[in-house]
């Protein structure tokens, strides 16, 4: 096949969408609209993921010791922490540098640090893990080491996060799976429907002597460029959204960072191009194995 | 040009068309295919073409044995033989458009099919009518871009199945002529026809069909016995 024929393949498959605009608009824009659904989710799930993972990783638990804890018992603690697993950094904060920052935070509201009376905080340990899964158990742990007397961590806040992101991700996941397989079968239907009003013209294609590769192409093709249209159109439309959201986010909260750590928005516009290309031809192939088999026999 | 040998072919494996046919068509040959409705004029055209392939026996065309011809083979000798039908099978396109599409699936130049369809269309005088498209020619006129289309790869062999059968005699005629003219730059002419005034005309050979069998072949024959 040379590059005149690919050519000529293309210039049917306009020809053919043109004869058929209203069933190729209906599938491009079922397309369209379910890949800026996955789109949408693809970012979300990202951004909220990272998000996630951000938080998780930055996760530290702080123990506070007892109040007339020595400085070996303080030495002690650290050698007992030494030996739990899970533990990847200890910082000791000592209860003068402890009142110093609760100072440094209250700069302007003096009034409230001078009420109180010396120096109320505890000296502290903070830990940073390994993995934020086995936050809870090396908290346990912690809690049984002598001269400890508290210890804190988001617990609530994680593992409703955690749990969250898992029905999004299973949600998100099987709605867009569904409306992919909708898009197909909206494509293998399209496709059909112009085989069999193409029925005649394949007819008079096989007697000039066209191949019948040359006639599954030129549905193949009608199939990839209605794919192709209608990932255009959805990454058009999803890269205008995602840049009013950031521009708008950005507004209003400028030091908030949207799906900046997620996905690129590069990689998005590709991936959407390929699977709505890959949707064309499977959607075009499909159709064509069980109806071209009647008219293209031998 | 075309030889059958033997050739048998049947409708769902037991209503038999054609019996054990052989039959030898020459290159400079104009041959009518005559007999009466049933007898298997379409069937030996279809399989001459290879849109059927008999059950016993083998077609030859060009002395090449086409009984197991592949996909691509097939395309490749549709390409070597013209076929023209009753009902003008075109695509609603111009006339411009229906010649182009034949080169432009061989990926043919641009130039080579201005070149192609100049030379045809000349030859089956449509000239003028080339940007129009098919509800706006007459029944002869259609049949004349079937023609055209018929012969624009220069084919071996051309193949006419009724090709008067929706036409008067005057558009008849003019196709017969233009037949004739192609049959003469050595091209292979069959034709299927009913049309006993044009058979009578011309002065052919003539095969008869009847029954399954060729019943008669006749050098400058006629549609009926000659007493
Ligand atoms: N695809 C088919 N399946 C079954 N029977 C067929 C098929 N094609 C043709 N026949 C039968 O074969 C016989 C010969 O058909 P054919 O079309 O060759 O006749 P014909 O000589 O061309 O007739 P006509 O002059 O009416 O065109 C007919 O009885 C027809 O019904
Ligand atoms: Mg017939």
């Amino acid at each position: 096949m040379n590059l005149r024929v690919v050519k000529f393949l293309f210039e049917e498959a306009f020809i053919s969408l043109r004869q058929n605009v209203l069933m190729a608009t209906i599938a491009i824009m079922t397309i369209s609209i379910s890949l800026i659904i996955l789109a949408v989710f693809l970012l979300l799930f990202f951004d909220i993921n990272s998000a996630i993972g951000g938080v998780s990783r930055n996760l530290t638990i702080v123990t506070y010791l007892d109040k007339e804890i020595t400085s070996s018992g303080i030495s002690k603690v650290e050698e007992q922490f030494a030996l739990i697993t899970g533990i990847k950094n200890v910082e000791f904060v000592s209860k003068e540098d402890a009142w110093k920052k609760m100072k440094d935070k209250f700069k302007y509201q003096e009034d409230i640090v001078n009420l109180v009376q010396g120096n109320p905080l505890p000296d502290s340990f903070v830990l940073t893990l390994e993995s934020p899964d086995k936050i809870e158990d090396v908290a346990k742990e912690l809690k049984l080491v002598e001269g400890v007397s508290d210890v804190r961590f988001g617990k609530e806040v994680v593992s409703k996060l955690r749990m969250f992101v898992q029905v999004f991700n299973y949600v998100g996941l099987s709605v867009v799976g569904f409306l992919l397989l909708a898009t197909l079968l909206i494509i293998i239907n399209t496709i059909n429907l112009t085989i069999l009003a193409k029925k005649f013209e394949v007819e008079i294609m096989k007697l000039v002597g066209a191949t019948n590769n040359f006639v599954k192409w030129c549905f193949r093709i009608e199939g990839l460029v209605m794919g192709f249209l209608g990932a255009i159109v959805a990454i058009v439309i999803v890269d205008g959204i995602f840049s009013f959201v950031t521009y708008k986010i950005h507004m209003v909260f400028p030091f908030i960072s949207v799906f900046t750590q997620g996905l690129s928005i590069i990689t998005l516009n590709i991936f959407l191009l390929c699977l709505g290309l890959i949707i064309g031809l499977i959607g075009s192939s499909i159709s064509i194995k069980s109806l071209l088999k009647s008219i293209l026999k031998k | 040009m075309i030889r059958l040998r033997n050739v048998t072919k049947t409708y769902n494996k037991s209503f038999t068309v054609l019996q054990r046919i052989n039959l030898h068509i020459s290159k400079d040959e104009f041959v009518f295919l005559v007999g009466p409705t049933g007898a298997g004029k379409t069937t030996l055209i279809k399989l001459i073409l290879r849109e059927e392939v008999p059950d016993s026996g083998s077609v030859y065309i060009d002395k090449v044995n086409t009984r197991d011809f592949n996909e691509n083979q097939t395309s490749k000798l549709r390409k070597n033989i013209g076929v023209i039908f009753q009902d003008f099978k075109v695509f609603n396109r111009s006339i411009y458009e229906n010649l182009a599409f034949v080169l432009k699936i061989q990926g043919e130049k641009k130039k080579i099919i201005k070149e192609k369809i100049d030379t045809v269309i000349s030859l089956v005088g449509l000239e003028k009518k080339l940007h129009l498209h098919p509800f706006q020619l007459s029944g002869g006129e259609k049949q004349k871009a079937c023609l055209a289309r018929a012969i624009i790869n220069r084919p071996l062999v051309l193949l006419a199945d009724e090709p008067t059968g929706n036409l008067d005699p005057d558009a008849s005629w003019e196709i017969m002529q233009i037949l004739s003219k192609i049959n003469q730059q050595n091209t292979t002419v069959v034709v299927a026809t009913h049309d006993k005034h044009i058979v009578d005309m011309m002065r052919k050979r003539v095969i008869a069909l009847h029954g399954g069998n060729i019943i008669r072949d006749q050098q400058l024959g006629k549609y009926n016995h000659e007493p």
